[in-house]
């Protein structure tokens, strides 16, 4: 293998890399949103969603948010998203909404950063508008068990890095 | 099935290839191809544009991609939209513009060679191949452009005629071959 044919097969790898890059951040700019797919990990909106299942997220801040929405919100301090339904909603004075999951025994102020009662439009990452059942499971699977993450990933590479078209 | 020939003292390797892998005897009788020209033409000087205008649109593409994750990294999202929706979509312009250019440019060629003998203008030279899946026809085509008169010839033989009972690629046959093509193409008048 001369060098240039090295040359092409590092670009073949690094284009497949760039075409899942450039679709999800095209994603990003389509929904309006910084995550507009997330996956389901715990059981909370059960039966509507389960765990493993993937959404599909939009943002748009005009369309006020209402009492029934699924929103995606991030508690300031703490990283992983949450997906629950709205329960309560004040207008007055900016939007101050309430959320609770729909399998959960009480509201969501137990998961709020303390000393807040309220989640408001900063704290939303967006709202689901599809979803696709099982297929998260995959990355559950892979960030559970990082080292198959790992030989995934790494035989893929290889196999790219190696193959000749 | 050709008979294995006997090795000189000194030769070099013998090229194994394993016989019923379609695409990598392929690949192998193109890259023997190439190591006949190129060992025994010595006017004859190998040129890689076309490869080279492959990497080149894949750099670009690639460039955009980089840039954009870059940009995103050093202007969250939603700053970066516009820089990011420019890049998105000049990425998947240059994969597509570069599918067309494997499509109907490079198509199938695997060799290309610049001619010089010193006396007459630059023969270049293009030398393609194909092999259907799951066939044993082997089609070598040897086309070459000197200033605006061109030549062409082709050739289908089973991979059998090159190809030993145990895998090995008998250069010598090939070069016959290869040698046939060259005397054919430049030998009809266009």
């Amino acid at each position: 293998m001369n060098a240039r044919q090295v040359g092409y097969q590092c670009l073949n790898f690094a284009m497949i890399v760039s075409s899942a890059l450039m679709i999800w951040k095209g994603l990003m700019v389509v929904t309006g949103c910084e995550s507009p797919i997330v996956v389901v990990l715990t059981g909370s909106m059960e039966p509507a969603f389960q765990r493993g299942d993937i959404l599909i997220l939009t943002m748009d801040i005009n369309d006020p948010i209402r009492v029934g929405d699924i929103t995606v919100f991030k508690i300031d301090g703490k990283d992983i998203p949450i997906v629950h339904r709205v329960i309560k909603v004040h207008e007055k004075n900016g939007t101050r909404f309430l959320t609770k999951g729909d399998n959960n025994p009480t509201d969501d102020r137990g998961l709020y950063a303390p000393g807040q009662y309220w989640l408001t439009l900063t704290d939303v990452v967006g709202r689901a508008k599809g979803f696709v059942p099982y297929v998260g499971m995959v990355t559950i699977l892979m960030n559970d068990n990082p080292k198959f993450k790992y030989i995934v990933l790494g035989l893929l590479g290889l196999f790219v890095l190696v193959h000749r078209d | 099935m050709v008979e294995g020939e006997n090795q000189d003292k000194g030769a070099p390797e013998p090229i194994k290839v394993v016989k019923w892998d379609g695409p990598t005897v392929k690949n192998t009788l193109d890259d023997c191809v190439k190591k006949v020209i190129n060992e025994n033409y010595s006017t004859w000087k190998e040129r890689h544009t076309l490869a080279d205008g492959r990497l080149f649109l894949s750099v670009i593409a690639v460039g955009f991609a980089a840039f954009a994750l870059v940009y995103d990294y050093l202007y969250p999202f939603p700053l970066s939209k516009m820089v990011l929706a420019t890049c998105s979509i000049s990425y998947f312009v240059l994969m597509f513009v570069l599918q067309i250019y494997q499509w109907y440019v490079e198509k199938t060629t695997f060799y290309q060679a610049a001619e010089n003998d010193g006396k007459n203008p630059a023969r270049y030279w293009r030398w393609s191949s194909e092999m259907k899946r799951y066939d044993d026809k082997y089609t070598l085509v040897a086309e070459y452009t000197q200033g605006s008169r061109w030549g062409s010839m082709k050739l289908v033989k089973s991979i059998a005629s090159y190809i030993t009972e145990d895998g090995e690629v008998l250069l010598s046959l090939l070069k016959k071959d290869v040698d046939y093509l060259r005397d054919q193409a430049t030998s009809k008048r266009e």
